[in-house]
């Protein structure tokens, strides 16, 4: 379960991101967080992959204060995240198994399981047949498929996209929702940034609308402009120390 | 995941070195030059100390008595060295002695067929503890009757006591300052390589990479680029001292005050001199401007 507790996030040039934002997202959820250019989406996953800490409050991942984790403790935190980007960030000098193998590699499993691994993960995202193929010769939604085979290869608990159909034609969008979809019905939550007002309302999912920093709806089952009956508030717990979860030996 | 981490670092250390060819030799040629110029005064200082040491070994002061000193005087001079506490050791040499040897180093005996050891001074070969006290000493014994000068084979001792401490000065000199722009090379190379693979870094961190894995391929690269510019110092250095050595060596017998050493006796502490500087100058530039480039 993720957390927000009033987070407030205030950069050093003054600047304001987020204002005293609370909500919680339940483990399988599906969510998009929508809203204008500079509403404070991305501040808000960059708070959930620890790259910005909160200003105050505090955001928790099942009960874990990961707005305290020691910076030593981020990358075990992030190997629980999976990242999808607009922009897709592959390694245009590996192929695509490689792409996808790097994040196995990283979190040190062995050839042999980065061998049996991959090619199940580019079945799901349809691409096995183009393991061998350097990323710059697929197309922007083959590419994304790539990210999202990336993204999933270590079993996240958590997925986060930003603006995954951001660069691609309205097929793939759909093709890209589909794959996430599913991944979803696997049990992984599922958090999407987002402005495709198609989209979110297709898809009739839990959305978070953030305004100027601030939370201005939570919907369930809610499109981009409508505006259905808010979610059941979520019952707060008590957190524990987040180094305890992200320390390596834990991860392992 | 020490496996994995291994074959990752090894991989990416050894590509990023081929990746900026120009500027990875740039940083070889300046730890070579650095650590030559380190080697050379190394070479240097080392064979001052053996031309010192042996020069040591050498009788330093001579005193030469008059001719037709009396017997009293010389048992005077005797109890005076005697005495003396600053006297390691001390030998008399008779006038008959001394024509000996004359006649020895001058390799014609026939020459002085007519010729007396009379007119030969008595000498005395003294070694001191403390070659500093050699000017009092010199003096006191000039004062004393039946004594007509006093030597002092020290000069070239001073020369090479200066040399040696001046050549340690200019080697810590110049290491500091090669050392510098070293560092500021290696970094600048490692900047370049960071830059150029800052999507790859940026992607390294989202998917959960610690400091250690992105930093190692770095460190490494650095080290390798250490390694290979103190070879080249070696080798530099040991081709010229040999040549130098075979020069002097041919005009010197090995045990000659100013022998050179072999560098066969060098060549290994040299190396490892040269290769471990490397190796730790290259790691620690890398080590720290990666460190400053990567907010991990």
């Amino acid at each position: 379960m993720i957390e927000f507790r009033r987070v407030t996030k205030t950069y050093s040039t003054g600047t304001t991101a987020l204002r005293d934002v609370s909500f919680t997202i339940e483990n399988g959820e599906f969510v998009f967080i929508i809203g204008r250019s500079g509403a404070g989406k991305s501040t808000l996953i960059k708070l959930l992959t620890c790259e910005e800490r909160p200003s105050t409050g505090q955001v928790l991942i099942d009960r874990f204060d990961v707005s305290k984790i020691k910076r030593r403790y981020v990358p075990y935190l992030r190997r629980n995240i999976g990242m999808v980007f607009q922009d897709f960030r592959l390694i245009h000098t590996k192929s695509v198994f490689q792409n996808v193998a790097f994040a196995m590699e990283i979190v040190g499993s062995s050839m042999k399981a980065i061998k049996r691994r991959v090619p199940i993960v580019l079945s799901i995202v349809g691409l096995r047949d183009k393991a061998l193929v350097r990323p710059r010769m697929l197309s922007g939604g083959e590419q994304q498929r790539v990210a999202i085979a990336r993204a999933m290869v270590n079993n996240p608990m958590l997925l986060l996209a930003d603006e995954p159909t951001g660069n691609l034609d309205p097929t793939n969008s759909e093709a890209i929702m589909a794959l996430l979809e599913q991944i979803n019905r696997s049990g992984t939550t599922i958090i999407i940034c987002t402005h495709d007002r198609d989209l979110v309302d297709r898809m009739k999912k839990r959305v978070i609308e953030i305004d100027d920093g601030n939370l201005v709806r939570d919907d369930c089952q809610g499109g981009y402009a409508q505006t259905n009956p808010a979610c059941p508030a979520h019952q707060s717990q008590t957190e524990r120390p987040a180094d305890d979860l992200f320390r390596p030996e834990a991860v392992s | 995941m020490r496996t994995t981490l291994l074959r990752h670092s090894l991989s990416e250390g050894f590509n990023n070195l081929v990746r900026h060819p120009l500027v990875t030799l740039a940083s070889i040629t300046t730890i070579a030059l650095m650590l030559f110029l380190l080697g050379a005064f190394t070479l240097f200082s080392v064979n001052a100390r053996q031309m010192m040491a042996r020069a040591g070994e050498q009788p330093p002061v001579e005193i030469t008595l008059e001719i037709g000193v009396t017997a009293e005087e010389i048992s005077a001079i005797e109890a005076d060295l005697a005495s003396n506490p600053n006297i390691r050791e001390y030998t008399l040499f008779t006038p008959e002695q001394n024509f000996e040897t004359f006649k020895a180093n001058l390799g014609k005996d026939e020459l002085f067929a007519d010729f007396s050891a009379d007119y030969i001074p008595h000498t005395y070969a003294i070694r001191l503890h403390d070659p500093a006290g050699s000017e009092d000493f010199k003096s006191h014994m000039e004062g004393l009757p039946g004594v007509r000068k006093v030597d002092l084979e020290l000069k070239v001792m001073e020369f090479l006591s200066k040399a040696i401490v001046w050549v340690n000065y200019a080697t810590l000199t110049a290491f500091a300052v090669l050392g510098v722009v070293a560092f500021f090379i290696i970094s600048n190379m490692v900047r370049v390589a960071v830059f150029a693979r800052g999507d790859e870094i940026n992607i390294m961190k989202y998917v959960g990479a610690t400091n250690w894995y992105i930093r190692i391929p770095y460190i490494l690269e650095g080290a390798v680029t250490g390694l290979l510019g103190g070879g080249l110092a070696w080798l530099t250095a040991y081709v010229i001292y040999t040549r130098l050595y075979e020069t002097v060596a041919a005009n010197t017998v090995p045990t000659d005050v100013l022998a050179m050493i072999a560098p066969s006796e060098l060549a290994s502490t040299v190396l490892l001199l040269n290769v471990g500087l490397g190796i730790g100058i290259g790691a620690l530039g890398s080590a720290v401007s990666v460190r400053r480039y990567i907010k991990v």
